[in-house]
C-alpha cells in the first residue's frame, strides 16, 4: 500500500508537466506563435528526465533528509521509542574520545593518501605516457590494485602484515633490520601508516589514468618545440607538462580528497578501527551497525556531509571556473 | 511524430512507476503461505550443509511447506540482521547463538515460543538454558543446539612441561586435571610452553575486535569465572568491583607474561585457530571447530590434542561465554509455517537424524532426551569434556536475567576493546574500569 503516494506523486508530476506543456502550445497558438523545435525538444528532455529524477530523490536526498531527521530524533533499530532529542546527538557524537582523533586520523588519510595517490599516478603516467616494449602489459598490471576486490587484496595486505608469519617482517628480520617480528596492524600509528599505504596502494591506478588522459591531451608539438629551443627533461617538465595538467591535476587532487575522505572498507577490513585508525567514517558505521545506535551515525554522517560540503563546494567553483 | 512522443512519455511513465516499484514496499518479504524463509550461519562443513538440508527436505515431505534457507557469513550476521529489521524486512526464523530474539524483543516483532516449549516438553531443556531466553516469563528464543567451546591444548607440550593429564572427577561430577585447575594455573602452563625464540607461545587468546566473538567471549569468561559483573541485581552500574579489578588484572598479567603472541592483538576470528593448527600455539579457547580438522596429515595430530576443562576464578566456578544456538521467530505472515518448522527442529528424532549425520562436535545437543541417547554413549575423551562443560555455559547477560542492553553490549567491542586497551594501549586497571564505567553508562542507560 506504501507504493500508492509514490504513484500519485508520480502522476500528478506528468499531468502537470503535461499541462504545461499543453498551456505552452495553446498560448503560442493563440500568439500565432507555433513552439520552437528547441523548446518542444526541452519538454521531451524534461519527461525523460524524469526517471532520473525521481532516482537520484530516492538514493540521493531521500537518505539524506532521512539521516537529517534520525540525527535529531532517539532512534535505535531494536526499539520503538522515535522521542525528538534536539542537537543531544551531535553533544553526544562530538564528545566521544574517539571523535577528535577519527578527524585527525580522517585529514592525514584523506591529505596524505590524495597527495601519494597523485605523486605516484604522476609517476607511473609519466612513465606509461613514454612508448616501450610492453607497455600494454605495464599499463595492466599497474591496474591491477584498483581492479582486484577490495577483500582479496586486503585479506592479502593483512597477511604480508601479520605479526606472526608477515612477509615483511620476514624480509626485515633476514635482512638484520628488526630483531624481533613487528606487529604493524597492532600498534598505534605504524597501524594508521599501513592502511595508508593499503589505500594509496588502491587508489593510485584510478590517478594514474587521469592523469594519463591529461598528458595524452597536451599536443606533442609543444614538446617538439621546445626540444628544438634546447629544453632539458626538467624544464619541459616544469615549463610545458605541469601547466598543461594544471586543470587536470587540480580536478584529480580535489576528487581524489574526496574519495579517500569517504574511504570505509580498507580501514575496516583491516583493523575494524582498532589500533586508534578510526576514520570519521568508520566511527559512523560502529555508531550506527556496531553500538546499534542509529542516532548517533546519523549524526556523525551529517557532520560528514559537512566537511565534505567544503570540499563539494570547491569542486564545484573549479568545474564553473573550467 | 506526436503518435512517437506519446509513446516515448508513455514508456517514460512505466519506468517510472516501475522503478517505484522496484523499491520495494517496506512490508515484510514473508507472504507466501507454503515457505518459510530461516537465516542460519553459513558453515562451509559437508556434514553440517547435508543435516539441515534434510530436514528440510523431510520437513518439506512431511507438511509441504518449503524451507529456505539464507546462509549468512558470521561476522555479517549481527549487521544484516540489523539492516534488514530496520527496512522492515524480516524473515520468518533465525538460527543463531547472539540472543537476538531478547535483543529485538522490544520491537514487538518477536513472536514468543512458550506454547512450542511446552509442547516439546519444557524440562527437556534445563533451567539455566530456558532463563538465556526468558524476560517477564515470555521466552523469546527456542534452545536449539550449543557449538560446545573448550580449551584446546597440546597434550605433548604440556606433558614436556612436567603436566600430569590425568582427567579426574570431582564430587559434582565436573572433570578437572590437577595444576590446571584455574585461569592462574593456565596462565602459568602457558608460561612454561612458550618458547618465543622458536616462535611457540603458550596462550592463543585473541585481543581484537577482528576476532569479535572469540575476544569477547575470552574476556567475558575470565570477568565471569572472578565474579566481575556490569550491573548490580538492581540494575545499577556494578562495574568498579574488586572481582572485576581482580580479573582485569588477571588479564593484564596474562598480557605481560608474554605467553601470548603481540600479533593476537590483529588477530581474526580464525587465527589462534590456524595457529593452533599449524602448532604454533599450545592452548586456545575456541568453539569446537579444531577436533574434526586434526588427521595423520595435520601438522597437529589428533592424539597431540587434549580439551581442558573450563579453568575457574576465585569464585570457584569455571564459566565460558557460549550462548546455544537458538530459534527465533519473527511475527511475519508465515508465523505458523514458521511454528511448525521449529516444531520439527525441536523434535528428539530430527535432532538425532541430524546428530547422525554431522557427528557431536560442531554441535552438541541440548535436549536431556537427545544426550542421554546410546549415540552419545561412546564419545571420545576429548568430546566428553566439552559435553561435561555444557552447564557453564553463559549468556551475555550472565549472572542476571537476559538484559537485551547487555547483550548489545557485548556485541558492542565492550569486551574486545578491555583486551585493545591492555595490550595496544598499555592501560592499566583504573583507567580500564574507568573506560568501562564511562562506555557501559552511555551504553546502558541513555
Amino acid at each position: 500500500m506504501k507504493i500508492m503516494p509514490w504513484l500519485c506523486c508520480g502522476m500528478i508530476a506528468y499531468f502537470r508537466i503535461r499541462y504545461m506543456a499543453v498551456a505552452d502550445i495553446i498560448k503560442n497558438k493563440k500568439q500565432g506563435q507555433l513552439p520552437s523545435l528547441e523548446r518542444r525538444d526541452n519538454r521531451v528532455g524534461i519527461y525523460f528526465l524524469i526517471p532520473a529524477v525521481a532516482v537520484l530523490i530516492m538514493i540521493v536526498a531521500y537518505p539524506v533528509i532521512y539521516s537529517l531527521v534520525m540525527s535529531f530524533h532517539r532512534w535505535r533499530p531494536t526499539d520503538i521509542n522515535r522521542d525528538f532529542v534536539g542537537f543531544s546527538n551531535y553533544a553526544r557524537v562530538i564528545t566521544d574520545s574517539r571523535f577528535s582523533q577519527s578527524i585527525i586520523n580522517t585529514a592525514v588519510y584523506a591529505l596524505v593518501g590524495a597527495c601519494f595517490k597523485v605523486i605516484i599516478g604522476m609517476i607511473l603516467a609519466l612513465m606509461m605516457n613514454r612508448e616501450f616494449k610492453g607497455r600494454s602489459l605495464a599499463r595492466v598490471l599497474l591496474m591491477l590494485p584498483w581492479v582486484i576486490p577490495v577483500t582479496a587484496s586486503v585479506t592479502t595486505w593483512n597477511w604480508m602484515f601479520d605479526g606472526m608469519y608477515g612477509i615483511f617482517n620476514v624480509i626485515l628480520m633476514r635482512l638484520g633490520v628488526i630483531d624481533e617480528y613487528i606487529n604493524f596492524l597492532g600498534v598505534r600509528g605504524l597501524a594508521l601508516a599501513c592502511v595508508l599505504i593499503v589505500g594509496i596502494w588502491m587508489g593510485y591506478p584510478q590517478m594514474m589514468m587521469m592523469i594519463l588522459a591529461g598528458l595524452q591531451s597536451i599536443p606533442t608539438e609543444m614538446y617538439e618545440a621546445a626540444k628544438v629551443e634546447g629544453a632539458g627533461p626538467l624544464t619541459i617538465f616544469f615549463r610545458i607538462t605541469i601547466p598543461s595538467l594544471a586543470n587536470v591535476l587540480s580536478m584529480t587532487i580535489l576528487l581524489s580528497i574526496i574519495w579517500t575522505f569517504n574511504s570505509f572498507n580498507v580501514i575496516w577490513l583491516m583493523t575494524r578501527g582498532g589500533s586508534g585508525t578510526h576514520t570519521m567514517n568508520t566511527l559512523a558505521y560502529e555508531f550506527s551497525f556496531v553500538n546499534m545506535r542509529y542516532d548517533l551515525g546519523a549524526a556523525m554522517s551529517v557532520i560528514i556531509l559537512i566537511f565534505l560540503a567544503v570540499f563539494l563546494f570547491i569542486y564545484q567553483r573549479k568545474q564553473k571556473e573550467d | 511524430m506526436h503518435f512517437r512522443k506519446g509513446f516515448a512519455v508513455f514508456a517514460v511513465m512505466i519506468l517510472s512507476v516501475a522503478m517505484v516499484f522496484a523499491g520495494g514496499s517496506g512490508e515484510s518479504a514473508a507472504s507466501d503461505s507454503k515457505s518459510v524463509e530461516v537465516w542460519r550461519i553459513s558453515n562451509p562443513d559437508e556434514k553440517i550443509i547435508a543435516a539441515f538440508d534434510q530436514v528440510a527436505a523431510d520437513f518439506q515431505a512431511a507438511t509441504g511447506i518449503e524451507v529456505s534457507y539464507v546462509l549468512v557469513p558470521t561476522n555479517d550476521f549481527h549487521t544484516k540482521l540489523v539492516t534488514s529489521i530496520s527496512a522492515g524486512v524480516f524473515p520468518d526464523v533465525i538460527i543463531w547463538n547472539s540472543n537476538p530474539g531478547i535483543e529485538f524483543a522490544n520491537t514487538g516483532k518477536v513472536h514468543p515460543v512458550n506454547d512450542i516449549l511446552e509442547e516439546v516438553g519444557m524440562d527437556q531443556f534445563g533451567e539455566s538454558i530456558i532463563k538465556m531466553f526468558e524476560v517477564d516469563d515470555v521466552i523469546y528464543e527456542a534452545p536449539f543446539m550449543v557449538r560446545p567451546a573448550g580449551m584446546h591444548a597440546r597434550r605433548d607440550w604440556l606433558e614436556a612441561a612436567g603436566y600430569d593429564l590425568t582427567m579426574k572427577t570431582d564430587e559434582n561430577g565436573k572433570y578437572y586435571i590437577e595444576g590446571l585447575e584455574t585461569w592462574e594455573d593456565l596462565l602459568e602452563a602457558g608460561v612454561k610452553i612458550t618458547d618465543a625464540a622458536n616462535g611457540k607461545y603458550g596462550l592463543g587468546f585473541p585481543m581484537s575486535r577482528k576476532a569479535f566473538g572469540d575476544s569477547a567471549g575470552f574476556c567475558f569468561s575470565v570477568i565471569a569465572s572472578y565474579g566481575g559483573k556490569v550491573l548490580d541485581d538492581e540494575g545499577n552500574l556494578a562495574i568498579d568491583t574488586p572481582e572485576m579489578r581482580a580479573a582485569i588484572q588477571y588479564l593484564i598479567d596474562l598480557w605481560n607474561s608474554g605467553a601470548v603472541p603481540s600479533a593476537a592483538t590483529t588477530w581474526d576470528g580464525n587465527s589462534n585457530n590456524q595457529f593452533f593448527l599449524t602448532g604454533d600455539i599450545g592452548i586456545v579457547c575456541n568453539s569446537n571447530s579444531i577436533m574434526g580438522k586434526l588427521n595423520a596429515e595435520s601438522a597437529v595430530k589428533p592424539e597431540q590434542l587434549i580439551m581442558l576443562p573450563l579453568p575457574k576464578g576465585p569464585t570457584g566456578h569455571g564459566y565460558q561465554q557460549a550462548t546455544p544456538e537458538s530459534i527465533t521467530i519473527f511475527e511475519t505472515a508465515n508465523v505458523a509455517n514458521a511454528e511448525e518448522f521449529v516444531k520439527y527442529l525441536l523434535n528428539t528424532e530430527t535432532q538425532l537424524k541430524m546428530f547422525e549425520t554431522m557427528g557431536f562436535g560442531y554441535y552438541s545437543p541440548l535436549k536431556k532426551d537427545v544426550i542421554n541417547d546410546p549415540m552419545f554413549a561412546d564419545l571420545s575423551d576429548n568430546e566428553k569434556v566439552l559435553l561435561n562443560s555444557g552447564d557453564q555455559y553463559i549468556s551475555a547477560s550472565f549472572p542476571g536475567e537476559p538484559d537485551a542492553r547487555l547483550t548489545q553490549l557485548y556485541s558492542a567491542f565492550f569486551y574486545d576493546d578491555i583486551l585493545s586497551h591492555i595490550a595496544v594501549d598499555g592501560w592499566n586497571v583504573d583507567q580500564i574500569i574507568d573506560e568501562m564505567e564511562k562506555v557501559a553508562s552511555e551504553m546502558l542507560f541513555s
